[in-house]
């Protein structure tokens, strides 16, 4: 999987958590390029111009929040990406909401680390392969 | 034939006796005399003592001595006695004579009346039974002629009628007794067809015009030469009636009243303010008011307002007009009510009290009555009744059935008080708890962040101790953490405030100023320009800390978001609407889109910055809800690159 990902955008309006996700994600993926927004809406305008193999998506976030990116995008015509939402909120209706969503891969709770994310994308091949 | 023979003849031809005497005795008597007394010749009698013809013998003696005083007497009813003993009637008639020698002898005639005396004495009989019958009895009785009117009525029916005499009575149209002179003609046909009526309810009248229920009967009767006389009775039946109108107005407020205590008896409290409305209905309809309502005391605040209202139609609604009046301005409205009295004004333009008076003038009162609602012996308000169309006065009675009335009110509008309060207090709670659990995801989820950050420094610095950019991240993020538990603070003693809340006059000009004291630092450090404009004699009831930390909330927000290096200027102004106190806090700056932004404004956890790290979403949330909680309300207006103007009204 790894050598496939090549582009990954990670949307927070916490920049301390953009450097500490971007060195996780370093990590896991060394050979992809990361990209950094702080807010919904420069998500949907760097989506514009580029295709993304992953997104790591933040919920609360001011000017347009993730929720709101996920509306936008299902409007949209794109290419397949992998998308991850990524929150501290523990409100059960947030998971369901993530769950329900056909766009959303999973919901990872932060803090950001390689073992949730491995797990998590685990997660996902196995309920593709059934 | 000369004339003492003619005399003679006479005197022996007539059936009366005739006789002379003198004071030693009879000289003469005729025929008839001798036999009235049954004797067999004048002789006979002559030669009999005068005495021996009367019963009493004292009676001959008075007789003499009458005579003798007046000169003569007439038709004296004496008790003759017979030759044989037997008694008879006569009727004994004198004159007394003096002669030319001086002897005096006077001349008499007798008739024996014995028959007719009996006849008459029966007569005599029957007339007093029946002036004895006519005078005792309850009943009013009359004859009347047919074309000639009354012609007989016993004392009572003089009485009945409130006459002086029955001449009075004979002297009237007979039409004029009754209320109703169709009432009369139909009785009168029917007599005529049927020849009798019996037990009829007829409303009759009274010298004076005033009225009364006659229980009626009559028979035809004719007499000799066709004349038709109407005979009958008539008994007073106005006290009978009266008292089972009295009744039936009983059993008819019973059923009100029983209609008034079941009806609420599980009834939801939706379902109650419409339900009062319509028992003020049925008793202003059964006291025949044209308004029927009740008013609320807020003995706190001595102000009362009209909560309920029945109108009849036609009549024009009072309620808005009686809202919120004071209690010290209508003091014969409302005094007697504290005491537990009811106050009655039978006509309200003679109410001594000007404001009064003409507040009620104005919703076209004449007379009303209002019963006190008390509560374990507190007023807390009165059920009333307006009369508009007519005078209306109250009995005792009436006055006692309006105070059950009431009672059975106040138990009604306390439950519907308390109902509604516990309502209130599970929508209150209902919302404290949505808030509080709201709250709660927004600092977890901010704590989280914060921790989170917080194990992911921890981990990079592991690797790089030294990173001085890495510390000053750690840095950011504990502070951010200490705000979030300031925040979890202020929100936790909002919650508790709330429930105390004692309102305070705080002057709006010194809180502003007190704020921007604050900010000094940072208004000089960004030169920021302040214009205030709030009239010293402003004031607002409320928490002073809530004033404080809601000016502190939007005079930094318009700082920090509001302010840039070109507009630099921020205005604070104030004034008196109508009713409100409106506060304006305006800045020059960015302005928002509140096409997109305005519902998210106050919502809890949202952000508008993504520039500045620290805000938590909490500012505009809290200062929305300080705002209510003190009865006032926010609103703000923007425009993109012309700036932002937040609106506070508070209750003036």
């Amino acid at each position: 999987m790894a050598s496939k990902i090549k582009k990954i955008l990670l949307v927070d309006d916490d920049d301390i958590f953009l450097v500490l996700g971007t060195i996780t994600i370093e990590k896991l993926f060394p050979e992809a390029e990361i990209f950094t927004v702080p807010h919904g809406e420069e998500a949907l305008e760097f989506l514009e111009e580029n295709d993304v193999d992953i997104m790591f998506l933040d919920l609360n976030m001011p000017i347009l929040d993730g929720w709101e990116v996920l509306e936008e995008l299902a409007k949209r015509e794109r290419k397949r990406m992998a998308i991850f939402v990524v929150t501290s909120s523990i409100d059960p209706s947030d998971r369901e909401k993530a769950n329900s969503n056909p766009l959303v891969y999973d919901l990872i709770e932060k803090p950001l680390d390689e073992s949730n994310i491995k797990s998590a994308i685990k997660k996902k091949r196995a309920s593709r392969s059934k | 034939m000369d004339a003492s023979q003619l005399l003679e003849s006479i005197n022996q031809n007539i059936n009366e006796g005739i006789y002379r005497s003198d004071e030693k005795g009879l000289i003469y008597v005729n025929h008839a005399f001798a036999q009235m007394f049954g004797y067999s010749s004048e002789e006979e009698v002559l030669a009999t003592s005068s005495l021996k013809l009367y019963k009493e013998p004292n009676v001959r003696a008075r007789l003499v001595e009458k005579l003798k005083e007046f000169g003569s007497f007439e038709n004296e009813e004496v008790t003759f006695l017979k030759r044989n003993g037997d008694e008879f009637y006569g009727l004994i008639s004198s004159v007394i004579y003096k002669d030319e020698k001086g002897n005096t002898f006077w001349d008499g005639a007798i008739r024996d009346v014995t028959e007719l005396r009996e006849t008459s004495q029966l007569a005599k009989t029957s007339d007093r039974l029946l002036q004895n019958i006519s005078k005792n009895i309850n009943e009013g009785l009359y004859r009347t002629v047919i074309g000639k009117g009354v012609v007989y009525v016993n004392d009572e029916f003089v009485r009945m009628f409130g006459y002086n005499d029955a001449e009075e009575i004979y002297d009237k149209n007979v039409e004029d007794l009754y209320l109703d002179s169709v009432d009369r003609k139909n009785l009168v046909r029917e007599l005529m067809m049927e020849g009798a009526i019996s037990n009829r309810e007829v409303e009759l009248k009274r010298k004076d015009g005033t009225t009364f229920w006659g229980y009626m009967s009559s028979i035809r009767t004719e007499g000799e030469g066709g004349i038709i006389f109407l005979d009958g009775a008539i008994r007073d039946i106005t006290k009978q009636k009266e008292s089972d109108e009295a009744l039936k107005y009983q059993a008819e407020m019973q059923k009100v009243l029983i209609n008034l205590s079941s009806k609420y008896i599980n009834m939801p409290v939706e379902l109650m303010d419409e339900s009062i409305v319509s028992s003020l209905e049925e008793l202003g309809k059964f006291v025949n008011a044209d308004r029927a309502y009740i008013f609320e005391y807020n003995l706190d605040t001595k102000f009362y307002s009209n909560t309920y209202e029945w109108y009849r139609k036609g009549i024009t609604s009072a309620l808005n007009d009686s809202q919120n009046l004071k209690m010290d301005d209508y003091p014969l409205l409302v005094n007697d009510h504290l005491n537990g009295k009811p106050i009655f004004i039978p006509d309200v333009s003679l109410l001594d009290e000007k404001k009064s008076r003409e507040m009620l003038l104005a919703q076209g009162i004449k007379s009303l009555i209002t019963v006190p609602l008390m509560d374990h012996n507190v007023c807390i308000g009165f059920v009333g009744f307006d009369s508009v169309r007519n005078f209306r006065k109250y009995s005792e009675d009436e006055i006692l059935l309006l105070k059950v009335t009431a009672e059975i009110l106040v138990n009604i509008l306390t439950r519907s008080r308390n109902q509604k309060q516990m309502e209130k207090l599970l929508v209150t709670t209902n919302l404290q708890n949505k808030r509080l659990k709201d709250f709660s995801y927004i600092t977890s989820h901010n704590f989280r962040s914060s921790v989170a950050n917080l194990i992911g420094l921890a981990n990079v610095l592991e690797e790089d101790p030294m990173n001085t950019e890495y510390l000053g991240m750690l840095k950011t993020t504990t502070n951010k953490l200490n705000d979030a538990i300031d925040n979890i603070n202020e929100l936790l003693n909002f919650e508790n405030e709330v429930s105390k809340l004692e309102p305070e006059n705080i002057n709006l000009l010194e809180t502003v100023n007190g704020v921007l004291e604050l900010n000094n630092q940072i208004i000089k450090e960004n030169e920021i320009e302040i214009k205030i404009e709030i009239p010293s004699g402003i004031s607002l009831n409320g928490s002073s800390a809530y004033f404080a930390s809601i000016f502190n909330n939007l005079i930094t927000n318009a700082i920090k978001y509001g302010t840039s290096k070109e507009a630099k200027k921020i205005e604070i102004s104030a004034k008196k609407l109508n009713k409100e106190i409106l506060v304006m806090v305006k800045d020059h700056g960015l302005g928002i889109d509140l096409g997109r932004f305005k519902e998210k404004m106050f919502k809890l956890g949202s952000r508008f910055h993504s520039e500045e790290s620290e805000g938590q979403g909490m500012g505009l949330f809290m200062t929305k809800q300080q705002t209510e909680a003190m009865g006032g309300r926010i609103d703000l207006e923007s425009e993109i690159d012309k700036g932002t103007t937040f609106k506070l009204y508070f209750n003036g």
